[in-house]
């Protein structure tokens, strides 16, 4: 019905569990009405607005809640690769532990085809792994609020007895 | 579907959308199957910062289905419609977001509903945002008009769907965006022309 309208990249985003009857279901949908070059000024798309106010929001935000540097880079420079596992698997204290590590963790593979999904992240640097990951958690909720609905915190090692593999930084992709 | 309504259908529904919301206007407590008032602003994940400053009146007035501003953001100076704007508590977080070179409009059928809106605007101290009674189907602006147009449960109850989303196209700027929270269907339409009139607004 949208594009009957007229509408383009019309999408249903998500349920939002608001239900007014038995037979409706409470959902989020977006449309944008198509540009017409030259006659009004084109809105920045959706990855040129991350790099205006709202990742700068966002940045500022990272700082109030802890990290010590955040960094907007490009979700393609984040390096996957295989031998990190290999150091997790032989000699790390934490492996097999929980969620955050291997074997449980996603492996690189997976890894890579979820980073290929998003274009820009937001790189966190401090030190202390238990702060980055609440901030980079809290960052997560804050940019979904704010329409950026794919945002996901990859958090820093932040269980007792993980120093020896806690890495300095958490990146939280948008 | 709206095709086999008769235009006493639509009255008759239009009827009973006013009369539902004016017990809305003076308080949506109890009158909804989800939670409404600052409990249903939290539970639909709206931003603290949206909320922290607005007064208890205003919030206590939320009966909204979703949160629209989790689709995006609205820009300072944005010029931003909020159709069936209700008590006006989406226009106000909208006034707010687009900031005093900004402006806001809230439409809404109800008459009641729109004084709330005004009265909930002037305890949120905004003054960037308007309200005026309008059917969604025939919107009073000039083509291309706003930036951005939100909606929180309303199209589920406009009986022209389709005209109604053409006028939303018709006074949206170029490369402007429709954000929608609404209702839709999951399961069987009530039979007959008669129970769907009478269920339409509940």
């Amino acid at each position: 019905m949208l594009e009957q309208a007229g509408f383009e990249e019309s999408e249903l985003v998500m349920e939002t569990g608001f239900n007014s009857s038995p037979v409706t279901k409470g959902v989020l949908f977006r449309a944008a009405k198509p540009p017409a070059a030259g006659v009004w000024e084109r809105k920045p798309t959706r990855e040129a607005e991350m790099q205006e106010g709202e990742m700068e929001y966002l940045l500022k935000r990272a700082l109030d809640l802890g990290a010590e540097k955040a960094k907007i880079i490009d979700a393609e420079t984040v390096v996957v690769a295989e031998w990190v596992r290999w150091k997790c698997q032989y000699g790390c204290p934490l492996f097999e532990k929980d969620r955050f590590h291997p074997p449980f963790a996603p492996d690189a593979e997976s890894t890579k085809k979820v980073l290929k999904e998003y274009t820009k992240a937001i790189l966190l640097n401090g030190p202390n792994g238990q702060t980055l990951s609440e901030a980079a958690l809290k960052l997560e909720g804050e940019a979904y609020h704010r329409g950026y609905y794919k945002a996901f915190a990859l958090t820093a090692l932040v269980p007792s007895g993980g120093a020896a593999c806690a890495p300095v930084s958490s990146p939280g992709a948008t | 579907m709206e095709n086999e309504l008769t235009r006493q259908d639509k009255q008759r529904i239009e009827e009973s959308i006013r009369g539902k919301y004016l017990k809305v206007a003076a308080s949506p407590e109890g009158l909804f199957r989800y939670p409404t008032g600052r409990a249903g602003l939290e539970a639909l994940g709206y931003a603290p910062d949206m909320l922290h400053d607005l007064p208890e009146p205003v919030t206590a007035a939320y009966c909204g289905v979703g949160n629209p501003f989790a689709l995006g953001p609205i820009r300072e100076a944005d010029t931003v419609l909020d159709i069936g704007c209700g008590a006006g508590v989406d226009s106000i977080i909208a006034a707010k977001l687009a900031g005093p070179s900004g402006a806001v409009t809230g439409i809404d059928l109800v008459p009641e509903m729109l004084a709330r809106a005004s009265e909930n605007a002037r305890l949120a101290g905004v003054d960037n945002v308007t309200f005026q009674e309008s059917s969604a189907e025939q919107l009073p602006f000039p083509d291309a008009s706003f930036d951005v147009v939100i909606s929180n449960g309303v199209f589920n109850l406009v009986v022209d769907k389709v005209k109604a989303l053409g006028e939303v196209f018709r006074v949206l700027k170029p490369g402007g965006r429709f954000m929608l929270a609404d209702q839709v269907l999951a399961g069987e339409l009530s039979k007959g022309t008669k129970a769907r009139v009478e269920n339409w607004a509940r």
